[in-house]
């Protein structure tokens, strides 16, 4: 058992820690949602941790795995660098205000906006349909400022190169600012805000969003991380194995994902989730 | 095949960008969390009583050089944290080098708001 710095704190077993990050690293990866949306909720319900730390913690292992996915992604050239780093001028300002407004909030008011964002995801993940099929372009697009960010890329599993242009970029801006504030308010990546916007809105290909969206969730998370880390909320033995978890978690999740159903993990995880957001409010109100 | 082959030689610039800036996002994260499990091993080996939770930056290299595991977790935190800016200075001078003017400038912005957010992070 760890000593704590925090009455609040108490103990916290390391292998527990690193038992949350391998769990949520491998559910993230299966599931293709970042590891924020079940680090914070396990490390406060589970584990006690207060959750101004839980997601300081947070934001510190997903720096740690979108560095990883981003790089396999640019390597394969699926990532469009330039419209991640164009995104990136809103989201970071979002980010830098975000994390801000955390360190003024109670507990209690974090709890209680984790909770909403979790029903919201649990929502995209047990009904809603994924909208991971939407590979190609519609024809009828409007596209701005198309020639400089349009891309393509080698797609293995069609044999063909898809290319594609960027429509709607100011709303793509607009919403790349509030995705950076809800990464930094809550320690989530930010994707399940961009990720829509950048495949249905602005008609990337689902594979190019994604890998688009990794690369900027680093440098998004990283802007929080910085903010919670001057404010002392980042304690080094707890992030360790969090992010080793997360690590090993993630690279184990990626190749089960190949060989599983998603739809029905989907709807198990999204009642799971919803569960946990009942709890997340429950404990905001002190009664759990 | 030959469709990959042509869009890989028709665009090497874009292919300097992808190598660099994919090489420094791995090493980054690679470096940060082997010395995270060096940590680990630290506190394993030398039991948990005593663990600081938090070493000052200005104890940092005083607490790396005597092998102090919260120091040691510390640097490979710090690494992490500034693979994405070291990243995104990649790119800038990547970008630079293509004689890319709008792209480079949009990043020395965001190296600009990345320094802010450090700024106001100590305010």
């Amino acid at each position: 058992m760890l000593p704590c710095p925090t009455a609040a704190l108490g103990e916290v077993n390391l292998w527990a820690l690193g038992g949350v990050g391998l769990l949520a690293g491998l559910l993230g990866a299966m599931l293709g949602v970042g590891g924020g949306i079940l680090v914070v909720p396990m490390l406060t319900l589970a584990l006690h941790v207060p959750i101004h730390i839980a997601i300081a913690s947070s934001l510190v292992s997903i720096v740690a795995t979108s560095c990883i996915a981003a790089s396999v992604y640019v390597r394969n050239r699926l990532t469009n660098i330039k419209l991640g780093l164009l995104l990136e001028t809103t989201t970071t300002p979002g980010a830098i205000i975000g994390a801000l407004i955390a360190t003024r909030l109670t507990s209690s008011v974090l709890g209680i906006l984790f909770g909403a964002i979790s029903i919201y995801v649990a929502y995209t993940m047990a009904i809603r349909q994924p909208t991971t099929t939407k590979d190609t372009q519609p024809a009828d697009s409007p596209t701005t400022n198309a020639n400089e960010l349009a891309n393509s890329y080698y797609d293995k599993s069609l044999s063909k190169i898809v290319s594609y242009k960027v429509s709607h970029i100011p709303l793509g801006l607009g919403s790349s600012f509030f995705a950076g504030i809800l990464s930094s308010l809550l320690g989530i990546g930010g994707g399940i805000v961009n990720v829509p916007i950048m495949n249905l809105v602005m008609g990337i290909p689902m594979k190019a969003t994604i890998a688009t969206s990794s690369f900027m969730i680093a440098i998004t998370t990283t802007v929080g991380a910085f903010i919670y880390y001057y404010h002392g909320y980042v304690y080094p033995p707890i992030v360790a194995p969090l992010i080793v978890g997360v690590f090993l978690g993630a690279r184990i999740g990626a190749e089960l994902a190949q060989r599983t159903t998603g739809i029905l993990l989907r709807r198990i995880f999204g009642i799971f989730l919803f569960i946990t957001a009942i709890l997340m409010f429950l404990q905001a109100a002190k009664i759990l | 095949m030959r469709e990959k082959d042509n869009m890989q030689t028709k665009d090497s610039k874009g292919n300097s960008l992808n190598t660099w800036v994919s090489l420094s996002f791995q090493t980054g994260a690679l470096v940060s969390i082997a010395l995270a499990v060096v940590g680990l091993i630290l506190i394993g080996l030398g039991g948990l009583k005593g663990i600081e939770p938090i070493v000052p930056l200005s104890q940092l290299l005083q607490g790396i050089l005597g092998l102090n595991a919260t120091a040691i977790i510390t640097l490979a935190i710090l690494i992490l944290l500034f693979t994405p800016v070291l990243q995104v200075l990649v790119a800038m001078v990547s970008l630079i080098i293509d004689g890319d003017k709008l792209y480079s400038g949009i990043c020395i912005i965001l190296l600009f708001i990345l320094a802010l957010s450090l700024v106001l992070a100590i305010i």
